[in-house]
Order: structure tokens, then C-alpha cells, then sequence
């Protein structure tokens, strides 16, 4: 491209440029690739490995680390609350964000650009701000430091972008399926869950695979909902785990704790990733 | 079905906002019944807080500086990304992206580490690099905290806008580069008249997102910094602060009431300020 077919006179900026442009590009490959490769291989080093060389890669497997967190850290437990808080918050979620958006995409009702409008507006607004509303208003309702107050608020947080990416989704099925279902006497109800529902899968799993990466790393409302100790999640523990004086010392261990939390994600984003920035960002250049 | 759920949703959902702004105009512990109507006088208290200020203070330059470095290099890399053809690209776009979907606590804890001064990696480099004299206790010197905490703000965003306009740029039709280069223009001319005006209404939009996201970077403070360090106080963590550990809920709500409508101010602003003849082709 540089300087083959060009008419113009090669010059050094142009055969340079090649090189030197990709000096930016690798200093910052390796300002992301190398801390997240620390945190792992720095996870099966020993504490005393960690105060001679923070940098150097480690002698052995130290795998006690893992273990050391899962147990003494409760990274096990706070796992475990995850996992059953998720599982539940990603089922409502789904159920809810593919009810609503199939009507809102599907059907011309009064009140329905009023609904669109009320829950794309949402995702504007700063959610910090209601943090504190949403735990007096929690409380109120005696939910506090309870599961379900979590569930419901992990829901109510993620639906609208969920919508968002839902509707867009949906916008794109062709209605000709659906009219000829209702030609032959299909009702609404079958005709979403058997017509829709198979054809919009692809959709449903990006959706679902967006909210799992959102629940997962919630802190914020869990931080504020939930102050059993026992009860935390996961990023929570982790986060409580690392101001305890006596955890603190044991850097092997809380590694191996960052990187089980991290590693679902890794995972996730290395075999969909393709999906995932694709609709990121169309939904980003859609506007 | 539907109806239902928007009711749900417009109960746990839209009415904190509205509840936030009515429990600022009391003076409230919040684990009483007593709740005195003070009317505004928590944000006359706001007015002549020095530590307020303070806090505004260090969440503005960390909000100017992130968002400003996070587009340039944003943009910078895209551009070199898409008009070079690097083979290895795809492999800058999936790296960079990365941080984006990581869990906002893990990237707290993880810079945490980078910068804790004796288990560090960034103490670690610069000791073997022979360069000692630049190590700090990055989190504990007034100086570089703020630093400290925009590094992984930056960190997480860039790869997420530089897809993002990688997209745009790509949207772009070759032949209007073609033409240009036939004319005799260079690469920078091109970024210039080409993709920067096409590429602008993306911007004014991203800058918006951008700002409601960075303004409240609570939970990364908190996680880094924690709650009491004044050098590295932001809004977010002030609010926090008040409501959650001196329990006052009315100021804390005031607080949460500001940061509201300094958001929604500075989008409004953003849009005006940016507004310039949309070029088609």
C-alpha cells in the first residue's frame, strides 16, 4: 500500500511510517496484554516469591493459592452467591426483556413509543444517583440484605440496555413470518414463542451473554444492598477481601481470588468476542 | 405482559431518581422516623463545603483528563489501524477491547496491585530497568493518586472507542480517500477533511456517553483508593460517604442530586458547544 503503486516520489516518512506507527500500537498492546498476564501467573507464585521479584514469573504451581482463597478467602461461598443470584436475575431478565421487546418492536399500541422512550431515556442517567434512593427504598420494603432485593434491582438496572439490544434485534426479523402464522390461525402467544423466539436466537444469546457480563461485575448496588458478609458476591468479596489486614499480606492468594473472578469473563469475551463488539458497537454508531 | 413489567420497573426504577431529589430538602439519619423538612438547606451546606469542592474538584480533572486522553488515543489508534492495514490488527482490536467487558472491582484491585509500592509490576519495571528514581507510592502520595486512579478509567474505555470508531471510519466510502489522495493530499490532510468531519457526529455522541459514565467512577475509587483519602475523594465517594458512614441521608441525597444535574448540564453544554453543519457525502 506504501509507496508501490503510488506515482509520487517514495519518500522516508513513507517507508518509515510502517514501523513507526506500529510503536504506539505495541506499547499499548502491551500495557493491556501484560498486567492481565501478571494477575494470572502471578496468582500460582508464593508470598515470598512476590516480595523478591513482583515481576518475575514463578518457580513452581503454586496452586495452595486457589485453595487458600476459595476457603479461608470465601471466595467460595461468595462464588457460590453469585452463581444462585445470577441464575435467577439473568432468567427474570430474559423473560422480561424478550416479553417487552417483542411488543414494543411488534406492536403499534397507545403508550408504546411513551414506554420506548421512558426506558432508552434511562440509559442516560447517572446510576449513581440512585443509590441511595434504591437502598432507603429497599429497606422500606424490608428487603434489605436480602437476595431478592438484589435480584430485582440487578433486573431493574440491566433491562433497559437489555431492550435496547433486544429491539434492535428484533427489528430486524422480517414480519412475513409472523403474518402468515397469523393467516393460518396462529395466536399471539404461539406465534412468539414458536415463530419468534427460534428465529431471534442468535440475539437471545448475545443479550443474555451482555447481561451475564453485566450481573457478574456488579459492585454498586450489591455493595450497597448487602452487608452480610456471608452473603456477598463475589466481586464484593473480593473487594472486602483486600482491605483485610490479615489477607492482605497472602498476595498469591488474592491473585488467584482476582483471577477467578476475572476468568468467567476471559473466557466468555475470548469465544464470543467477535459478537460482543460487534453489537456494542452498533448499537454505539446507530445513534 | 408488558404492563406489568413496566410498572415494576418504573416503581424500582425511575422512582429513586425522583425520591433522590425529594430527600434532599430534609435532614434525615435515615434510620429514624424523624425526618425535619430543612427546605435548602442541605445545599447551602453544599455551597460552603470545602471538602465538596474538593471532591468536585478531583472528580473534574480526573473527567477532563480521561475523556480527553481516552479520544485522542482513540481516535489516533483507529485511524492507524484502519489506513495502514496492519495484518496484526485484529489482534490489537481484540486486545484493546478487553478491558471494557472486565469487571469494573477486578480492574480496581488489579491497577490496585500495579501500583502498590513494594508488589507492584509498575515499581517492579522501573527497579529493573534501573530507573529507582521514579518510583512512588503511587496510591499514597497526594500527587499521583488522581494519576493513579484516571490510568484504568482510560484503560478500560480506549479499547471500546477505538472499535467504535474503527466502525465509523470503516463506513466511510473508499473512493472519497481515493479521490483525495489522487489530488495529491496526504495522509494527515486526509484525516482532517475526511474522516475527522465524517467522524464527528459519532464523537458528539460517544463524548456524551462518555461523560454520564465517568462522572460517577465510584466504584473504581472506592475500590482503589477507598473511602479516606481526601487527595482521591470523588462525587460519587462523598456521597457515598455522607449517607453510608456519617448517615445523613438528606446531604448525601443532595450530593446525588448535583451530580445529577452537573451530568445532565454537561451533556446539554457538550451538545451545544460541538454542534457544526453536518457534513454528508
Amino acid at each position: 500500500m506504501y509507496g508501490k503503486r503510488s506515482p509520487f516520489r517514495v519518500s522516508p516518512a513513507r517507508l518509515a511510517a510502517p514501523i513507526l506507527l506500529r510503536i504506539p500500537l505495541l506499547i499499548y498492546f502491551l500495557m493491556v496484554a501484560f498486567p492481565l498476564v501478571w494477575m494470572v501467573y502471578s496468582s500460582l507464585k508464593t508470598s515470598v516469591e512476590f516480595r523478591a521479584n513482583p515481576v518475575a514469573l514463578p518457580q513452581g504451581f503454586y496452586y495452595l493459592n486457589y485453595q487458600t482463597a476459595w476457603e479461608n478467602g470465601n471466595i467460595g461461598r461468595y462464588f457460590l452467591n453469585t452463581i444462585f443470584v445470577d441464575t435467577i436475575t439473568l432468567g427474570l431478565l430474559m423473560f422480561f426483556t424478550a416479553t417487552t421487546s417483542y411488543v414494543l418492536a411488534r406492536f403499534r399500541f397507545w403508550g408504546g413509543r411513551f414506554l420506548e422512550t421512558i426506558y432508552m431515556g434511562s440509559l442516560l442517567l447517572p446510576g449513581i444517583v440512585a443509590l441511595i434512593p434504591i437502598f432507603l427504598q429497599i429497606r422500606s420494603l424490608g428487603l434489605i440484605n436480602t437476595y431478592l432485593g438484589l435480584i430485582i434491582m440487578l433486573v431493574v438496572s440491566s433491562l433497559p440496555f437489555s431492550i435496547f439490544l433486544m429491539l434492535g434485534f428484533f427489528r430486524t426479523i422480517p414480519r412475513d413470518f409472523e403474518e402468515a402464522a397469523y393467516i393460518d390461525g396462529c395466536s399471539y402467544f404461539r406465534a412468539f414463542a414458536q415463530i419468534m423466539l427460534p428465529m431471534a436466537k442468535i440475539g437471545l444469546v448475545t443479550v443474555l451473554i451482555f447481561n451475564f457480563i453485566n450481573v457478574w461485575s456488579d459492585y454498586s448496588l450489591s455493595l450497597v444492598l448487602i452487608s452480610d458478609s456471608a452473603k456477598r458476591t463475589i466481586q464484593l468479596g473480593l473487594a472486602f477481601l483486600v482491605e483485610v489486614p490479615k489477607v492482605r499480606t497472602d498476595m498469591g492468594a488474592l491473585f488467584a481470588g482476582l483471577t477467578m473472578v476475572t476468568i468467567p469473563i476471559m473466557a466468555i469475551y475470548i469465544i464470543f468476542q467477535n459478537k460482543i463488539v460487534e453489537s456494542l458497537t452498533a448499537g454505539g454508531l446507530k445513534i | 405482559m408488558t404492563i406489568p413489567v413496566f410498572i415494576g420497573y418504573a416503581y424500582f426504577g425511575i422512582l429513586p431518581y425522583i425520591k433522590g431529589f425529594y430527600y434532599s430538602f430534609f435532614k434525615w439519619t435515615g434510620y429514624t422516623q424523624v425526618m425535619n423538612f430543612v427546605g435548602l438547606e442541605n445545599f447551602k451546606r453544599l455551597a460552603g463545603d470545602t471538602n465538596f469542592f474538593n471532591a468536585l474538584y478531583n472528580n473534574a480533572a480526573i473527567f477532563l483528563i480521561s475523556t480527553l486522553v481516552t479520544f485522542v488515543l482513540a481516535l489516533f489508534f483507529a485511524v492507524v489501524i484502519t489506513r495502514s492495514r496492519f495484518t496484526e490488527s485484529l489482534l490489537y482490536r481484540i486486545t484493546y477491547f478487553f478491558p471494557y467487558v472486565m469487571p469494573t472491582a477486578a480492574i480496581a484491585i488489579l491497577w490496585r496491585f500495579i501500583f502498590n509500592p513494594s508488589v507492584g509490576i509498575l515499581n517492579g519495571l522501573l527497579t529493573l530497568l534501573k530507573l529507582d528514581f521514579w518510583t512512588h507510592a503511587w496510591l499514597g502520595e497526594k500527587a499521583t493518586v488522581l494519576g493513579a486512579v484516571t490510568a484504568p478509567i482510560i484503560w478500560g474505555s480506549l479499547g471500546f472507542f477505538m472499535v467504535l470508531f474503527i466502525s465509523g471510519i470503516q463506513g466511510i466510502p473508499a473512493t472519497l480517500y481515493e479521490a483525495a489522495q489522487i489530488d495529491g493530499a496526504g495522509e494527515f490532510q486526509q484525516f482532517t477533511r475526511i474522516t475527522f468531519p465524517l467522524l464527528w457526529e459519532i464523537m458528539r455522541t460517544m463524548i456524551v456517553f462518555f461523560i454520564s459514565g465517568s462522572i460517577a467512577c465510584f466504584a473504581l475509587v472506592r475500590v482503589m483508593a477507598g473511602l479516606t483519602n481526601p487527595a482521591a475523594e470523588v462525587l460519587g465517594t462523598y456521597m457515598y460517604k455522607h449517607a453510608f458512614q456519617y448517615t445523613d441521608f438528606g446531604y448525601g441525597t443532595a450530593v446525588g442530586v448535583f451530580i445529577f444535574i452537573l451530568t445532565l448540564a454537561l451533556a446539554l453544554i457538550m451538545r451545544r458547544l460541538t454542534r457544526k453543519e453536518l457534513v454528508e457525502y
